[in-house]
């Protein structure tokens, strides 16, 4: 898909880019009101969680290296990849801040692999589903 | 604002946008049956603020997060901090929603996000599609037909799940054909420019 969109032209300005927090700490769960009240994000992600945690702590490790938040690893891979604009949701101006300062971090292409080493593919989460199939996780449908 | 945070364009429609969209998922009154960790209007206000007066001059929403208090609370900010609606690139969506892509549905939809957002155009929407009969040429005529007879809508983004290389060449090649370049994809969304009006 990205060669086909570069072929074209356009921009790639991705949702999730944190994984619902996800990639902003060590551990899969956190005591936070959106890890303990939202079944959307169990529902995309928690399935992953064997296969994620290793990214998690790679992360994890990369943040430490370069002394910011892991939030700052997460984002400085996608700009890294030529990604143009994540999209990120802020419920402060720190959560803001945290984003405009990892613009400043710059990942090597050894660490950017690093990252993607112990990635494997996932089910597809958020799209809708062809005609006929069952939902797929992450899709908001008040009206399904 | 003071300089967009580092530039990047959206494809060859030309809009300049920051390295970082802020998105509206978090913003709205929350509820059980959404989200239960979404920030009030004050809050809202406070992110936006820090937001724009840094350089990011980039908001996604959709009609439906939070029942559209994500785009009320988004307009209201925009309105309490004086913010120029030109220095902003606003992208909403419309599908999750009654009637889905029908046209009744898109001009109740379209109508309701402006109103709510406090704007009379919309920077960008996503249109959620998937690659079956959501694609057809006869939707796509359909849409952009509805939105030349706005002539405030200047982009529309076709969000195409489930999308494969063919299809999403297909894709383009008809958008192609009735004039609306392409300039940007939202993970799994398109964004077409219309013609100016």
């Amino acid at each position: 898909m990205i060669p086909v969109c570069r072929q074209f032209d356009m921009a790639i300005t991705p949702y999730s880019p944190l994984a619902s927090g996800h990639l902003t700490r060590p551990t899969w769960d956190s005591d936070s009101k959106r890890s303990t009240t939202d079944s959307v994000m169990r529902n995309k992600y928690d399935r992953d969680r064997e296969t994620d945690m290793p990214i998690v702590a790679r992360v994890a490790e990369l943040a430490k290296k370069h002394e910011v938040p892991m939030a700052q690893i997460a984002l400085a891979w996608h700009w890294a990849r030529g990604i143009e604009a994540p999209i990120i949701g802020c419920s402060k101006p720190a959560r803001v801040e945290d984003g405009i300062q990892a613009l400043k971090v710059t990942l090597t292409a050894k660490e950017v692999a690093y990252l993607e080493e112990p990635y494997v593919a996932h089910e597809l989460v958020g799209p809708l589903a062809r005609p006929g199939e069952k939902p797929l996780a992450g899709t908001t449908d008040p009206n399904a | 604002m003071t300089e967009i945070l580092h530039p990047v364009r959206l494809g060859h429609s030309g809009i300049e946008v920051s390295s970082l969209c802020l998105g509206g998922m978090s913003f709205g009154e929350p509820s059980p049956k959404f989200h239960q960790w979404t920030i009030g209007p004050k809050e809202t206000e406070e992110v936006i603020g820090y937001a724009f007066d840094n350089g990011i001059n980039f908001i996604d929403t959709a009609n439906g997060y939070a029942f559209g208090t994500s785009e009320e609370y988004i307009g209201k900010a925009i309105k309490n901090l004086h913010i120029p609606r030109e220095q902003l690139v606003l992208a909403s969506k419309v599908y999750f929603n009654e009637g889905r892509l029908s046209r009744k549905a898109i001009t109740r939809e379209i109508e309701g996000t402006l109103h709510r957002l406090g704007t009379d155009y919309l920077t960008s929407i996503s249109f959620i599609v998937s690659t079956t009969t959501r694609l057809s040429k006869k939707l796509l005529k359909h849409l952009i037909r509805w939105l030349k007879q706005v002539k405030c809508v200047h982009l529309v983004q076709v969000k195409c799940m489930r999308i494969n290389c063919t299809i999403c060449k297909c894709a383009l090649n008809k958008m192609g054909g009735l004039n609306l370049p392409v300039c940007s994809v939202t993970t799994i969304c398109f964004t077409v420019k219309m013609n100016e009006k």
